[in-house]
């Protein structure tokens, strides 16, 4: 039997993207993190989007970050919410129609299911130990590269524990699938008993373990095997690197879209200057993954 | 020889409890001896273990008195938890709280690398634990997806690599199948052959290491109440009634021959015999005077009495070829077709992974068919929701705490009542009958948290069982706990289904298998590979062993008296002793 892929795990497979060093993993990490903040324009982001789902799609990790996406939907729902009622129900009962407001909205949206599509992308390719290993390399004290190691290992045992909470609960005829965001929100509430405790004894239990397997023993700890940067990751950095300078200078020369203005919905039948950094962007990604398919 | 492990009058008190969890521990364990510790829950075993590596007095808050002396010289309250570790490697019950990283050979150095050790040294220990524990091949798997025998030898090889002096291991078998069982414990006999180190054993499961150990330490509340030769021990008529007394999990070659001996039927038995010594010693015994022929002819009136039992009545659970593929395309369920009968008691057994949770979970709806169809008294379950078959199955898991949604006990068993839209004089007194059916009725005030971990499983019952529900579905109800409370539970279940319900109990415990279900059905890689009467099931060794299972010590003693052409189907110590003596009746 093939094995159970969970949101937030590592996934099992032997991809350009799996074998890169994770100092290069965290590196693409953050350079996507900061591509998605800076710009409120739906489009910039969407365009961002299909480039994440590419880039999952040729790692297989795509089913993965399709559960992810679908775990913490209801939060990224509530954004939507909160972005609608400040941005455009607000002004509406003044009479006001804010196409900004709108754009605001859907790429608050959008911003969030890059960052969740990031996240679990990242932890799909990269396995825990590799990544402690690497922060160890980056200068973080070894005892928080271990203990941040150890945590994101335990993910799929904690989601586990979590599902077996919802099933005990929906056994007793107890609804906790909604689709309205509020009820589900009042339905999930009882389930922090269980759900705090199991957490607190299951730390617990991770820290006696940890305490016998001489964590904190003293000295330099050392580590199995050596990570170092290859052909693979360099070009990477590099995309990242031009990627963040493509940007940066969007930001400093003042695209439109930059900070509030309307960008998308004002420039829709025109070339947007902000569209040119975004199919840029993509033409940037496009080619790195196409680039690692064929390796 | 040198003194491993000493303890001299040790007494430790819990922060926030009034009474020692252990009182006045006198212990010494020499270099190369094997001991295993055993008792009731709640003895203390698990806090005399945390005493050796310096868990206790370091990591839980309390007061310790007394001495604790590792290898003559170290003293655990001084020396700190990771200095003594390495000489002392302690493993717990649940190997998957212990497995840290996320593939097999990261977590097995992970110890290692901890204590600095250079990259090559490692590399070369790691590769030699991994052999030794049958882990060759297994390096990048991730450890949380390795059957429970495979993790507990995970959790042992990231200690054997470290090479301490003194291994303490809690329970190590305690969560695995039976084959499980018996790989540990066979790992641990040929590590313990070459007398180079020390090993304490705490566990219920006595058969897995009772025949090699060299001293068995009894302890019951906080104390050592009995400590000697296995041989010794279970040779005395008066030792063994007292384990018994105090909750011991005895193995059942050792309570029949106990049983036995009280009746006169026997003299002298060496109580560590195995199992075709002892068949040989029987059936001597029988043949004398024809007894045997007696055997046959009850043998054969029981097995007719469980056959005709479902035949006579309409399933209330249907499944037609049910296939169940997870998200992300792991196919858990290949076409099973299975009928479970009105009032029937049936056991689900098959090594992890098997899919024996992922079947029952579609009783209640919990799960939907990817493939096929499951009819629950009359009701097709992809047509309604859970909140309306758990009207009719209830199911509970394995871990109490995950299903106890309340700090108030009253509040949690009235949870399940709340979509049912009940008068609230109705509520009250269903709450009230379903506590004074589990024994709970006591407790109705008082929080869920303070309650023992055996009430905290009555209480998952009563919840279900409030609901009135036509089957009740009990996933692995009685996994780690001991004897006593094995056996509480599992009379509760007998005594609902005696009053007409269905149970359906999935679990590895052999032995409750065979002592209370009927019907048996065995699974194996998302299959049902046997199913029928438990006592024609569990003489089936070639399936069993197939899928990581092995009859009960009983069953495999019965099957052993047929090569003596002694025909027999015992499945428990009790039908055993009936037909021994009825035989000795009418011989």
């Amino acid at each position: 039997m093939a094995e159970r892929i969970t949101a937030f795990e590592y996934v099992e497979a032997d991809t350009v993207f799996h074998r890169l060093d994770a100092r290069t993993k965290f590196f693409m990490l953050f350079t996507i993190m900061f591509l998605v903040y800076p710009f409120v324009d739906p489009f910039f982001c969407l365009m961002i989007n299909l480039a994440l789902w590419a880039i999952a799609f040729y790692a297989k990790v795509w089913k993965a970050c399709v559960l992810a996406s679908k775990t913490v939907l209801i939060v990224g729902v509530f954004f939507l919410i909160y972005h609608a009622i400040v941005y455009v129900i607000s002004p509406l009962m003044q009479g006001i129609i804010s196409m900004n407001g709108v754009a605001r909205t859907l790429s608050a949206f959008y911003k969030y299911a890059n960052l969740v599509i990031d996240v679990a992308m990242f932890l799909a390719f990269t396995r825990s130990i590799e990544l402690a290993i690497a922060l160890a390399k980056l200068k973080i004290p070894a005892k928080v590269a271990t203990i941040l190691g150890v945590t994101l290992g335990f993910i799929p045992v904690f989601t586990s524990e979590i599902t077996d909470v919802i099933d005990a609960y929906e056994s007793r005829g107890l609804k906790t699938r909604y689709r309205n965001p509020v009820q589900k929100l009042f339905a999930l509430y009882p389930l922090l008993t269980p759900v705090v405790f199991g957490s607190v004894r299951r730390a617990q239990m991770i820290s006696v373990a940890l305490e016998c397997k001489g964590f904190g023993y003293g000295g330099e700890r050392t580590y199995r095997k050596e990570i170092k940067l290859l052909k693979n990751d360099y070009v990477v950095i590099a995309v990242c690197i031009v990627l963040l300078v493509l940007v940066s200078l969007a930001y400093y020369v003042q695209l439109p879209a930059y900070p509030l203005a309307e960008p998308f919905f004002t420039s829709l039948f025109m070339i947007s200057p902000l569209a040119l950094v975004a199919a840029a962007a993509l033409a940037v990604a496009y080619p790195i993954i196409v680039a690692f398919w064929k390796v | 020889m040198q003194t491993a492990v000493k303890l001299k009058d040790v007494t430790w008190t819990y922060s926030g409890s009034s009474k020692p969890a252990i009182e006045r521990i006198n212990l010494e364990a020499k270099k190369g001896e094997a001991i295993l510790i055993t008792g009731p829950t709640g003895a203390g075993k698990t806090t005399l273990c945390c005493c050796l590596n310096g868990l206790i007095p370091d990591f839980f808050p309390g007061t310790l008195d007394g001495e604790v002396i590792i290898n003559e010289k170290y003293i655990p309250a001084l020396e700190g938890i990771p200095s003594l570790s390495r000489m002392v490697g302690l493993v717990f019950q649940d190997p998957s709280n212990q497995l840290l990283q996320p593939t097999v050979v990261d977590d097995v150095a992970f110890t290692l690398e901890n204590y600095g050790l250079p990259m090559s040294e490692i590399e070369e220990k790691v590769r030699r634990a991994l052999e030794v524990t049958y882990l060759k091949g297994f390096e990048n798997r991730n450890p949380h997806t390795l059957s429970g025998g495979e993790q507990q030898l995970c959790a042992i090889a990231s200690i054997l690599a470290l090479d301490p002096d003194i291994y303490v291991l809690d329970e190590p078998t305690a969560n695995l199948d039976p084959i499980g069982g018996a790989m540990v414990a066979s790992f641990l006999e040929k590590l313990l052959k070459r007398r180079e180190k020390t090993f304490l054993i705490v566990s219920h499961r006595l058969e897995d290491f009772l025949y090699w150990v060299d001293r068995m330490v009894v302890m019951n509340e906080g104390e050592i109440i009995l400590n000697g030769a296995p041989r010794t021990l279970l040779g005395d008529e008066n030792k063994t009634e007292l384990m018994r007394k105090v909750g011991v999990n005895l193995p059942q070659m050792s309570l029949l021959t106990h049983e036995l001996k009280q009746m006169g039927i026997i003299k002298k038995v060496d109580p560590l015999l195995t199992i075709e010594g002892y068949a040989k010693v029987l059936a001597e015994d029988l043949k004398e005077g024809g007894r045997e022929k007696v055997l046959g002819k009850t043998e054969a009136r029981k097995g007719e009495k469980v056959l005709g039992k479902e035949t006579t009545r309409e399933p209330i659970v249907k499944v037609e070829g049910l296939t169940h593929i997870y998200p992300g395309g792991v196919v858990a369920l290949i076409g099973v077709n299975l009928e479970i009968y009105a009032g029937e008691l049936v056991a689900f057994i098959g090594q992890n992974g098997s899919g024996k949770t992922t079947l029952v979970k579609h009783f209640n709806g919990l799960l939907k068919p990817s493939e096929g169809k499951v009819i629950v008294d009359g009701i097709d379950t992809r047509e309604v929701d859970i909140a309306d078959l758990s009207k009719i199955v209830g199911l509970t898991f394995q871990n109490p705490d995950r299903q106890i949604f309340n700090l108030s006990v009253r509040k949690e068993v009235e949870l399940g009542l709340k979509k049912l839209r009940l008068e609230e004089d109705e509520k009250k007194k269903r709450v009230l009958e379903t506590l004074e059916a589990v024994g709970l009725k006591h407790a109705i005030d008082i929080p869920t948290f303070s309650l023992s971990l055996g009430e905290r499983q009555r209480l998952t019952l009563a919840s279900v069982l409030v609901m009135n529900p036509k089957v009740i579905v009990v996933d692995e109800p009685t996994t780690g706990q001991d004897l006593r409370m094995r056996l509480e539970i599992m009379d509760l279940l007998k005594e609902i289904n005696n009053k007409g319900r269905t149970v359906i109990i999935v679990t590895h415990d052999m032995d409750l298998v065979a002592k209370y279900a009927e019907r048996c059905v065995v699974m194996h890689a998302g299959r049902i590979i046997a199913d029928g009467p438990t006592h024609v099931v569990l003489s089936k060794m070639e399936i069993l062993e197939s899928t990581r299972l092995r009859p009960p010590e009983i069953a495999r003693f019965s099957l052993e008296m047929g090569s003596y052409g002694i025909p027999m189907n015992f499945l428990t110590v009790e039908e055993a002793i009936s037909f021994i003596k009825e035989a000795h009746r009418f011989g």
